[in-house]
């Protein structure tokens, strides 16, 4: 099916491990300089050298009032920061927009507010919630906070879809403004999981990587030395438009979204299947109407866990055939952490990025390749300039649930 | 109203509303100071655990102004 109508990212904002600026974003994705650090002043039970991907020095009064801070889950202050920024690239005023719409995913919500209001009052009898515990515990608290600051009163949608979240979010938007059911979308994610609880639970499932001697280095996706994913934070948001009315007001497009593809496993909970992985990349290719030898570049899910890794490689492989031995394939996780609902939006700037700049994201902290994996080009180490026509963009989540988008460089 | 309990309002208030305690005045009203009604329930909330009163709901609407939320909670802690 020829789209009926094109849809651009003209402008795209980042709050992530590597910092709370694009510049700052670009230049650690392309050079490989990784953002995980020892957590410190946090103690999960059960885990002694806790590590992340936290945001550095966030200034939430920079982006927002004093007086909404008490309503602003964390999660959704790093939003209105990715927001805004994407919204000055767009070369958009905040203004009323009775068809601007908001699609946000996230995994975890209002989880690092939930978390204190239960510690609060089952630490001490009779303590009550506050005021702000339901607002800002809300899986749409973001969404709701992006709408009020940017003035945007179209559909207001929250995508909870574990760590295919934003991937999800940026893909329905795609379809709505391609269908001509919207005129611009804000679409993207928002996580902030670094809390005690959180890391605690997501070690006790043995699939973290450990702090070892350099906690920077930890995460290594696709790595023989791989040894499981870092916990992130942070928000990722992209301004989606049609292309016409991006070019009635004079904006410049940084990519095209050509392709969407979501479906489940309908398996296991936890452990992904290649078929569904492999089903979801040639659905999300079909609706774009390219043939895999089209793509040159894939941002790869790329947890670092034995099992991501494995599968999502081996889906690759089959998808792409005879092609797959000159596809590009990097995961930017191992240095902006795992940052679980907004993952999927961080790692679509930077595919945006690589279609824009001309230039691939290496995975870093490579090392040696895993002989068990089929032998893709994974960008070890250092990143390189390639024009790249068509590029993938894959997330894949608890619950056996795929997402894929397909974007091509513009024009 | 003490001295002491708007000197306590007004610095709760300046948290919530990220202005010097000093710049609130005693007869402006919460509304014109920018509080929503949630900021409002906040605020009671917190004047609740510093004071260790209980503002009763039916207590809430006339609390309108600094000074009224001042003699308000000093009326509470006499009952």
């Amino acid at each position: 099916m020829i789209p009926s109508r094109r849809v651009v990212v003209t402008g795209v904002g980042q709050v992530s491990a590597l910092g709370t600026d694009l510049a700052s974003f670009a230049a650690a994705v392309f050079a490989g300089h990784s953002g995980v650090r020892r957590l410190e002043g946090i103690s999960p039970p059960g885990l002694e050298d806790p590590i992340g991907a936290a945001v550095p020095a966030f200034e939430p009064t920079r982006w927002l009032p004093p007086r909404a801070l008490p309503t602003t889950p964390r999660a959704a202050q790093l939003a209105v920061a990715a927001a805004r920024q994407a919204f000055a690239m767009a070369g958009l005023e905040t203004a009323e927009r009775p068809g601007g719409g908001v699609f946000v995913g996230t995994g975890f919500g209002g989880i690092a507010e939930t978390e204190e209001t239960y510690r609060a009052c089952f630490a001490q009898a009779g303590q009550r919630p506050r005021p702000t515990a339901i607002p800002t515990a809300m899986a749409n608290a973001t969404a709701g906070v992006l709408a009020g600051e940017l003035r945007l009163k179209g559909e207001n949608l929250t995508f909870a879809v574990a760590c295919s979240s934003a991937t999800h979010a940026i893909g329905q938007a795609f379809r709505r403004l391609r269908a001509g059911e919207a005129e611009l979308i804000l679409a993207g994610g928002a996580d902030a999981p670094l809390t005690p609880i959180v890391l605690a639970a997501w070690n006790v499932m043995r699939v973290l990587a450990p702090a070892g001697a350099d906690p920077a280095r930890a995460c290594r996706p696709f790595s023989r030395d791989r040894q499981g994913i870092v916990l992130g934070e942070g928000a990722g948001f992209l301004v989606l438009e049609l292309l016409e009315s991006a070019r009635a007001r004079g904006a410049r497009p940084l990519a095209e979204v050509v392709g969407y593809g979501a479906n489940a496993d309908a398996g296991h909970v936890t452990h992904p299947d290649p078929a569904g992985v492999a089903a979801c990349l040639r659905l999300a290719l079909a609706d774009a109407g390219l043939s895999p030898a089209a793509v040159g570049y894939v941002n790869a899910h790329g947890t670092g866990t034995a099992a991501n890794d494995a599968v999502e490689s081996r889906a690759l492989a089959e998808v792409f055939g005879p092609h797959a031995a000159r596809l590009m394939v990097s995961s930017t996780k191992a240095i902006h952490g795992h940052a679980m609902g907004a993952s999927g939006a961080l790692e679509a700037i930077a595919t945006v990025l690589a279609l824009s700049e001309g230039r691939i994201p290496p995975t870093a902290h490579y090392g040696e390749p895993d002989p068990a994996l089929p032998a893709l080009d994974f960008v070890p180490d250092a990143g390189r300039r390639a024009d790249v026509e068509v590029a993938v963009k894959s997330s894949f989540a608890f619950g056996g649930n795929n997402a894929v988008l397909v974007l091509r460089r513009f024009p | 109203m003490t001295e002491d309990t708007l000197e306590r309002v007004r610095r709760l208030l300046a948290r919530h509303l990220g202005v010097p305690p000093g710049s609130i005045g005693e007869d402006a009203s919460l509304e014109e100071l920018g509080l929503d009604s949630l900021g409002a329930l906040e605020l009671i909330f917190e004047i609740e655990e510093e004071f260790k009163v209980k503002v009763p709901d039916e207590r809430l609407k006339e609390l309108r102004t600094v000074r009224a939320v001042c003699d308000g909670v000093e009326a509470l802690q006499g009952e």
